[in-house]
């Protein structure tokens, strides 16, 4: 069997709540189990607050696991230094869902694509430039955005330069959590049309984290239901549409009617 | 830009990323900052001129009268308070209770929005959030004050469906209970078409049509609405088979140093465009509340 590209295996991840009568720390994630192929896209889809974001930062070991394990194409990351890990992250990459979170305010968009590439080593500044461009161009934005900072774009066009600078590094599994939520139908469909593309080019793997339904189901192989923390129903995009098994799941379909 | 909202009607406004639909809605909040501001025209409220409050005025009209939730839940949330506070305190304020009772009712208040664990959430920083709770914490704070103006931008956007229903229908609830007017940004054509009477679409900074959404969404006459919707429907269709894209609407979006150039700002992207239309405005006539600023609209069924 072909090794998946990222694959989780039995993970809990634990974080500091803070509720009413003090801190506690929490299972937020449970003993979770998920598998990423090159070529595949697998939705997580499930409750708002049930976990999806912790689980994907904890894929990409921005979040320590409590359990269980992470590996990517192969390499257990559970536990592997931050020197040691350092030359594998940009096998994995990360959209943040708040477009906020993944831009600095203070930086021009043009070298915050070129940023990836500039921390790993890769192309000489003139290449880097030119990269930047290209990657400008299949967004669909204007090249002269690059010198401007984040604050003077729209949350569209702020999404597609966070979704650039991921690209930037060629990986082999983008997380992408809610990547297009911002975006109006048309540019969405751009964006997803460019996600389809660059998976059947480069074999990129997906972690598709949305809460659009319709396009998770036109998007993905594979779908999880998350709730809770826990994955409570997953299997072929179009077995979990067609015949849901789990009442959350079918609660979520009769929640999202089509458009007309 | 021209629209006006009757109490206890929704108005949806949909249109390209980056067209001015937050830039309108901060303008009508007078939350412009001071890299912008209004150049011309008029924004009345109940018939006051808010053009001509000063900053006393708008601190009233912004905890009472009027209310927010802005598109992005972290910038809009202060990074060092309890969630549950400013919302604590704009019930003391306008509902008069004392300082257990506004806590109280911050929980309560957050619970109808649908957190699960509303009494932690009230207790949580914003970063310890996930992004739909925050979205949720957010809409709790502008309900607080009881507004007859909630300007949502984009606030379901992080939400699965079941919630988004939810507060959508809460909304619906406040609006037929107290006459809550709603004018809100949303990228959804279904849940505007479901929710919302009327609606505008916007594209580079104008209205290019409107009307009441039943029409809007079934018979679009704008060729950018007839796109949009398009866009929209595609996701119903069967999954993709290897090669297939869905529809997009060929080019990219007009950048802002270009919206006020002459003729229609959706010409080089229109499939029935001809040469006046790269001249001539469409938009000599205001857009009322039902029209299309276009030369070759589509066929009116
Ligand atoms: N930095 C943090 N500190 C403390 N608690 C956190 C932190 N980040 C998330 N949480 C909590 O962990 C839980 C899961 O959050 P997470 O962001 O993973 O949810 P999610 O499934 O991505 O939700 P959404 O669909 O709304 O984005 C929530 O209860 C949240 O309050
Ligand atoms: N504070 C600002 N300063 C300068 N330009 C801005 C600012 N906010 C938005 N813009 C620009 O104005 C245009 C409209 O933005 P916005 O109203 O956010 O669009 P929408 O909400 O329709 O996606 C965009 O081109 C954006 O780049
Ligand atoms: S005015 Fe002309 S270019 Fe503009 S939308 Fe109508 S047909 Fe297209
Ligand atoms: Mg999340
Ligand atoms: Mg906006």
């Amino acid at each position: 069997m072909e090794t998946p590209a990222l694959e989780i295996q039995a993970l809990t991840v634990e974080l500091l709540l803070r509720g009413a009568g003090g801190v506690r720390r929490r299972a937020v994630v449970r003993d979770v189990s998920l598998g990423v192929r090159r070529g595949e896209t697998v939705a997580l889809v499930g409750e708002s607050g049930s976990g999806k974001s912790t689980l994907a930062r904890a894929a990409l070991r921005l979040l320590p696991a409590a359990a269980g394990s992470v590996a990517w194409d192969g390499v257990d990351v559970t536990r592997l230094s931050p020197a040691r890990l350092r030359p594998l992250r940009r096998r994995i990459q990360l959209v943040f869902q708040d477009p906020q979170a993944s831009l600095d305010p203070r930086m021009a968009v043009g070298s915050q694509i070129a940023e990836p590439l500039a921390i790993h080593r890769i192309g000489s500044p003139g290449d880097r430039r030119r990269r930047v461009a290209e990657l400008l161009d299949q967004m669909g934005l204007p090249r002269s955005i690059a010198g401007r900072l984040p604050a003077g774009l729209s949350g569209g066009q702020r999404q597609r330069v966070a979704l650039a600078r991921a690209l930037a590094v060629d990986p082999d599994v983008l997380v992408l959590d809610e990547p297009v939520s911002a975006l109006d139908v048309s540019v969405q469909a751009q964006v997803v049309n460019l996600i389809v593309d660059l998976q059947r080019r480069r074999g990129l793997g997906y972690l598709f984290i949305g809460h659009d339904l319709r396009l998770v189901r036109w998007l993905a192989d594979r779908t999880a239901v998350f709730q809770g923390g826990r994955i409570v129903e997953e299997g072929a995009t179009e077995e979990v549409f067609t015949r849901p098994r789990h009442p959350y799941t079918q609660l979520l379909l009769t929640s999202s009617p089509p458009a007309r | 830009m021209s629209l006006s909202l009757p109490a206890g009607r929704a108005h949806g406004l949909v249109g390209e990323s980056g067209s001015g639909k937050t830039l309108a809605a901060l303008a009508i909040m007078g939350l412009l900052g001071d890299r912008a501001r209004i150049a011309a025209g008029a924004i009345r409220f109940r018939g006051e001129d808010l053009r001509r409050a000063g900053p006393r005025r708008w601190r009233a009209l912004r905890g009472h009268g009027m209310a927010m939730v802005l598109q992005d839940p972290l910038s809009a949330l202060d990074p060092v308070r309890r969630v549950g506070e400013p919302i604590a305190e704009s019930l003391r304020l306008h509902r008069h209770l004392d300082v257990r009772g506004a806590r109280e009712e911050a929980v309560v208040l957050l619970n109808s929005v649908g957190l699960p664990d509303a009494r932690r959430a009230a207790a949580a920083y914003p970063h310890e959030l996930s992004g739909g709770m925050r979205q949720r914490a957010l809409l709790a704070a502008a309900l607080a004050g009881d507004p007859s103006l909630l300007v949502a931008d984009e606030p379901t956007t992080a939400l699965d469906a079941a919630a988004r229903e939810q507060i959508l229908t809460l909304l619906d609830h406040e609006r037929s209970r107290r006459g809550l007017a709603l004018l809100l940004v949303s990228h959804d054509l279904s849940l505007v078409a479901r929710h919302c009477d009327d609606g505008s679409i916007v594209y580079a900074g104008r209205i290019v049509e409107a009307g009441p959404t039943g029409r809007l969404f079934s018979t679009p006459r704008h060729p950018y609405t007839a796109g949009l919707v398009e866009a929209g429907l595609a996701l119903d269709r069967p999954r993709r088979a290897a090669g297939h894209a869905l529809p997009v609407i060929p080019g990219s979006v007009l950048p802002v140093e270009r919206f006020g150039e002459p003729g229609c700002a959706f010409h080089e992207r229109c499939p029935r465009a001809d040469s006046a239309c790269a001249v001539t405005p469409p938009w000599s006539a205001r857009l009322p509340g039902e029209g299309v600023a276009c030369h070759h609209p589509l066929e009116a069924s």
